[in-house]
């Protein structure tokens, strides 16, 4: 094994600090307790989580003279043919334990064929339940992914119905950074191309002045608002709403005050001015609602819940999800509806119930593949990536990134390639693979560059500080600061500063 | 009115112009597009029907797609300007290229293919519609970016205070064959009352024929309608309306010529035209019928009243048999002067609109809208309702 390995199982090991967890010490019990044949379960998130399992209980038998026995499981054959294998084994002098591991993440493109495998090998092995039984005096224990144990019941039922443990050892959650200001953005791109916003400008100018126009001049700078958000000029966005709202306001439709209202909010909200957006968003709201507007009332509730969300009142941004899913559904917008199920994915994580977060962005994923959102698609899945990347599940969260890359990719969403090429940084850096972080970081930094999105140019170079050293370091650290200063992030800034030494650890959201 | 809304709009509008079929919609839009570049303004114009297949059902993404392309194909065919060396389909084609969309599938050789197909393939507009279902507004923005680039283009040429007009024509043909109708009429509708923003373009007078029944079900849209050419007055006499008369004698006058007119009606042609021109209902296409059928039976000049009372018999003959229902319908048609929808029911929407269309039922106007029944069936109509001894439907 090399270094590297090691380094990454003993920090892994760390994590999932198996001395302390109530899911692991019943297997331990059983080690000290219980003499002879006895047919344990494990089931482990992948199989890195299966050799810090492997590795912690070969540590505990070696303290009585006492080891693991491992039989090979290098290609699926090797599980289809596990009932020979077994039958034909004879246990090692001072063997404490036979152990069988394949631990395949649902989320992994091979996992078909390892399901299969197990399968095959299970039902084969079923009808020697007894003879295992005669052969071995020590515990026989299957380590797979959370669905063997299904495997397990519906394929190899006598086999089952001997087991002695069946025992789920994950790794504790890794809570929200504090600083989690420094997280990748995942709202929903705007369109590739939007209107030119200085042939819009110059209309407007054109118009301005002459009597019975400014409906026209709003529409415009409405218009230009749009162009600017498009090319991520969000200073300029928010300038020409706030001019087309004021003029809207005095004169116009609600529903086209509201409309204004709307992607002011959301400008700023991009802009980091969340208590200001929330107000807007909240007239905005009271807007649409006035011209009976559903889908933008909607709409409104959920910018509101991002919003809230983004502010740390997870509470407020429940209810306003809460409030706007069935206004969706009424409507018959089911990407809306998605939109909300995958903010209350965002509180769950927030909120480290990580459990309840997958199954948000998997009710969130089923409902934007109904409604053929490939951008919705991606982002789920990079959320559930996100889920499993807190749970040190790193196979899993690789999967899921890949995934949402080819999709992103697919519609040329290059902010969500950057974002997915930063997460696969984040795990290369947590396993040590400190080059091919660099190379990942650095590929989101030239995307991040082509759309001049300096909030995330300033978070990659952020990352590529962690896994850097000497001049290279502070060059990072300098870029960083100009990225985050050119955008008026002086918070972020500081926040850089403050931790020159220790960058702050931060993780995708 | 289109002129005027044109005119008064500061840089763009969109317009959903009407009219009950052969009421002279496409007569005014020439005439419209004639004024508009007296004016100075830069005209272009696209018929839908070269795109567009009328007896299918029409998707948003198709036509946002096919006004892209005809705004192409007029800027390169009236204007000679050709954006980049590129035409809208070529470029089409290569965003379809960019993006998810599986061209293989929809196998298409060049831009221009993808012309052709949209007209005369329905498979290929359906599955184009349906793998851009979920990229309309990516779509839109290409769209938009296109139109943009194209008003970029015409000022260059035509400076910088250049007015574009576009002028859609026969969209209101779209109405689908006898299987499918119901379901190509939903998808017009839907596509105007969920859709219209979309078909806002930035910087353009836009101006589309829309289908007449538009008006009923899209109650809250501005559209401009025209109405027949009003002969009577709405009172309960039918005073005769002076000026429209007049304008229907001037027309009857440019096709006959005066010294035509004298010789074929006799030396006081009006004495005996106005009560072709009369019966008529103020509508283009029954007045030039009515003289078409006289002229056919006139067998010695001035014309006799026997043949115009034939000719009368046989265009009349061509809104009969009506039905009892619809007779009680129409006679309370007749006295309330009013449409008498009470819901929106497509059942209730297709009746009128299938009168109006036929000219059964005319739509009027001076100040207020007001409908009537033709003066052609009128008397038929009445006496129906009388035979059969039942009361006007109410």
């Amino acid at each position: 094994m090399s270094d590297q390995r090691s380094t990454f199982l003993t920090s892994l090991a760390s994590r999932y600090n198996l001395a302390d967890s109530l899911n692991w010490q019943p297997l331990i019990q059983h080690f000290e307790l219980g003499r002879g044949f006895a047919f344990i379960v494990l089931l482990v998130p992948n199989d890195d989580g299966a050799e810090v399992c492997r590795a912690a209980l070969d540590a505990y038998l070696r303290e009585s003279g006492k080891h693991v026995q491992q039989i090979p499981i290098a290609v699926p054959d090797d599980l289809k043919q596990l009932a020979g294998t077994l039958l034909e084994l004879q246990p090692e002098a001072g063997a404490g334990a036979i152990w069988v591991a394949r631990a395949v993440p649902e989320a992994v493109p091979h996992y078909q064929v390892w399901f299969e495998a197990w399968r095959e090998g299970v039902a084969r092995l079923n009808q020697f339940r007894n003879p295992l039984r005669s052969q071995f005096d020590i515990p026989l224990i299957f380590v797979g992914a959370p669905w063997l144990q299904q495997v397990l019941r519906n394929n190899a039922p006598d086999l089952w119905s001997v087991q002695t443990l069946a025992a789920r050892v994950v790794a504790p959650a890794q809570p929200q950074p504090a600083a989690d200001g420094l997280v990748l953005r995942k709202e929903p791109a705007a369109p590739a191309r939007g209107p030119d916003p200085e042939l819009a400008l110059t209309e407007a100018n054109r118009l301005r002045g002459k009597d019975g126009t400014e409906l026209d001049v709003a529409r415009l700078l409405h218009r230009a608002g749009l162009g600017f958000a498009a090319r991520n000029q969000w200073h300029e966005t928010v300038k020409a709403f706030s001019e087309a709202l004021d003029i809207r306001r005095a004169r116009a439709a609600s529903e086209d005050v509201a409309e204004s209202g709307y992607q002011l909010g959301m400008a700023l909200a991009w802009v980091e001015d969340l208590e200001r957006a929330a107000a807007i968003l909240e007239q905005a709201r009271a807007e649409y609602e006035r011209a009976g507007n559903r889908l933008g009332t909607a709409s409104c509730l959920q910018r509101l819940g991002d919003v809230a969300f983004r502010l740390g009142d997870g509470e407020t941004a429940r209810e306003r999800y809460g409030d706007a899913r069935p206004l969706f559904r009424t409507a018959g917008n089911l990407r809306g509806e998605a939109d909300c199920v995958s903010g209350l994915g965002d509180i769950a994580v927030r909120y480290s119930d990580y459990e309840t977060a997958r199954m948000r962005y998997d009710e969130a994923l089923q409902l934007y593949r109904q409604t053929g959102d490939v951008r919705g698609e991606a982002n789920s899945l990079s959320a559930l990536g996100d889920v499993a990347f807190h749970c040190a599940d790193y196979e899993t969260a690789r999967a899921r990134y890949d995934q949402a890359l080819l999709l992103y990719r697919r519609i040329g969403d290059r902010r969500g390639e950057a974002n997915s090429l930063v997460r696969f940084g984040d795990i290369e850096a947590i396993e040590g693979n400190g080059a091919i972080a660099r190379e990942r970081y650095n590929h989101a930094l030239l995307l991040f560059r082509q759309i001049s999105d300096q909030y995330s140019i300033g978070l990659v170079h952020q990352r590529l500080a962690k896994v850097t050293q000497g001049n290279e370091r502070e060059a990072h650290v300098a870029a960083a600061r100009a990225a985050w200063a050119s955008i008026g992030r002086q918070d972020l800034i500081e926040f850089l500063e403050l931790t020159p030494q220790t960058l702050p650890a931060t993780s995708p959201k | 009115m289109l002129q005027e809304r044109i005119e008064l709009a500061a840089s763009e509008s969109l317009n959903l112009f009407l009219g009950f079929r052969g009421s002279g919609k496409t007569t005014e839009l020439f005439r419209l597009r004639e004024r508009l570049v007296n004016k100075g303004y830069i005209v272009l114009y696209a018929n839908a029907l070269n795109y567009i297949n009328p007896a299918d059902r029409i998707e948003i993404s198709n036509l946002l797609i096919v006004l892209a392309g005809a705004f192409s194909d007029a800027l390169q065919e009236e204007y000679h300007i050709d954006l980049r060396g590129e035409t809208y389909w070529t470029r089409l084609k290569n965003w379809l290229a960019a993006t998810d969309v599986d061209i293989r599938e929809l196998s298409l050789k060049t831009g221009a293919d993808i012309k052709l197909e949209l007209r005369t393939t329905p498979s290929f507009r359906q599955k184009l519609s349906q793998a851009l279902s979920g990229r309309i507004g990516e779509l839109h923005a290409e769209v938009i970016g296109f139109f943009e680039d194209g008003f970029k283009a015409i000022r260059q040429k035509a400076g910088t205070d250049a007015k574009v007009v576009f002028l859609f024509d026969s969209l209101e043909q779209i109405r689908g064959s006898l299987s499918n109708e119901q379901e190509v009429t939903r998808s017009v509708e839907v596509l105007f009352s969920n859709n219209l923003r979309l078909l806002e373009i930035p910087y353009l007078h836009v101006v589309y024929t829309v289908p007449p029944w538009l008006k009923f079900v899209l109650p809250g849209v501005r559209m401009v309608v025209l109405p027949c050419v009003r002969t009577w007055d709405n009172d309960k006499e039918r005073t005769t309306c002076v000026p429209g008369m007049e304008a229907l004698r001037s027309l009857t006058g440019r096709r006959f010529s005066a010294d035509g007119l004298k010789r074929f009606f006799g030396a006081e042609p009006f004495s005996r035209a106005d009560r072709l021109i009369a019966l008529s209902g103020g509508h283009f296409r029954d007045l030039l019928f009515l003289l078409q059928e006289t002229v056919l039976r006139a067998n010695d000049l001035p014309v006799s009243d026997e043949a115009i009372e034939r000719a009368i018999t046989e265009v009349r003959s061509m809104f009969l048999p009506i039905s009892m229902d619809d007779a009680r319908w129409l006679a309370e048609i007749e006295r309330e002067r009013a449409s008498l929808l009470k819901t929106r029911e497509p059942a209730e929407i297709s009746r009128l609109t299938r009168f109006l269309d036929t000219h059964v039922v005319l739509y009027l106007r001076n100040g207020e809208e007001w409908y009537d029944v033709h003066p052609l069936v009128r008397d038929e109509v009445l006496h129906i309702v009388k035979a059969s001894g039942a009361a006007p439907a109410g």
